[in-house]
């Protein structure tokens, strides 16, 4: 049973990780490997993409924990975009949109990410 | 509500690969019972987090041993058991964590737990040498 899975997709210099299906404590290493790849590639600027996610426990919430600070040093993000409302509650509960910005759809992060490019090169 | 006092049990090894067949388990039984979406979505998850610290903390250094699950339908309320051989673990002690802490202040171990005290009616945890065992009480008649 294909019960979690990921895809990366690169647009620019921002990577945006889909997850699939339920992310728990024996799926969550599969999304550490896609940060670990993008970090070693020096791809900081991500947003992941919740739209096809069905469920999240705190293993999957504690990955984003564990590379972002990695990520914002350098001059990187992780943006997180079309959480359904349930998967939205748990991050609510946990205080995470005062961590992270949380879009409605992957349109905005990557709108997000191109305005403050705009604003490095002024 | 159809049924009256009714207990189904699912025994599992402690391995994460079980994690899905015991949220199945968890909403297939809910769903029977005649939950709310919500609160079926609440259970499955605290089940989880509860399984989950018992999988990576209760058995840690030890091979694989028995998880078992007891969900009892009684007529204002579902009771949730799990039955765990590790060692004790004793949810009543460890803090809940502060969520609006700096990002570096964070301890992440306790974010599971917090998850079950905020989804679960009652936490009752007893330990004996006959095993540990918690137990979730969830209300029919709750919010959440």
């Amino acid at each position: 049973m294909a019960e979690f899975g990921t895809s990366i997709e690169n647009k620019g210099d921002v990577s945006v990780i889909k997850l699939e299906g339920y992310l728990d404590a024996h799926t969550a290493p599969a999304l550490e490997n896609n940060f670990t790849e993008l970090i070693n590639d020096n791809r900081f600027k991500i947003v992941v993409d919740f739209r096809d996610l069905a469920y999240i426990s705190s293993a999957g919430l504690g990955v984003f924990m564990a590379y972002i600070e990695k990520i914002r040093n350098n001059s990187g993000d992780i943006k997180l975009a079309g959480m359904n409302e349930k998967v939205f509650n748990i991050f609510d509960l946990l205080g995470f949109p005062l961590l992270y910005e949380i879009f409605d759809t992957v349109e905005e992060a990557l709108q997000k990410y191109n305005e403050s490019k705009g604003l490095d090169t002024k | 509500l159809t049924q009256s006092n009714k207990t189904s049990e699912l025994v599992v090894k402690s391995r994460t690969g079980n994690l899905s067949s015991i949220r199945d388990f968890i909403s297939s039984k809910a769903s029977d019972a005649g939950l709310a979406k919500d609160s079926i979505e609440n259970i499955m998850l605290a089940v989880d987090e509860a399984c989950t610290n018992i999988i990576q903390h209760g058995y840690k250094g030890m091979n694989p041993g028995s998880i078992i699950l007891s969900f009892r339908i009684e007529s204002t309320r579902i009771l949730v058991q799990i039955t765990d051989f590790g060692q004790i673990f004793e949810p009543v002690e460890t803090p809940k964590p502060d969520i609006e802490a700096a990002l570096e202040d964070r301890e992440f171990g306790g974010l599971g737990l917090f998850l079950i005290y905020q989804t679960m009616d009652n936490i009752d945890y007893h330990s004996s040498e006959d095993g540990n065992t918690l137990t979730f009480t969830k209300f029919f008649n709750s919010d959440d």
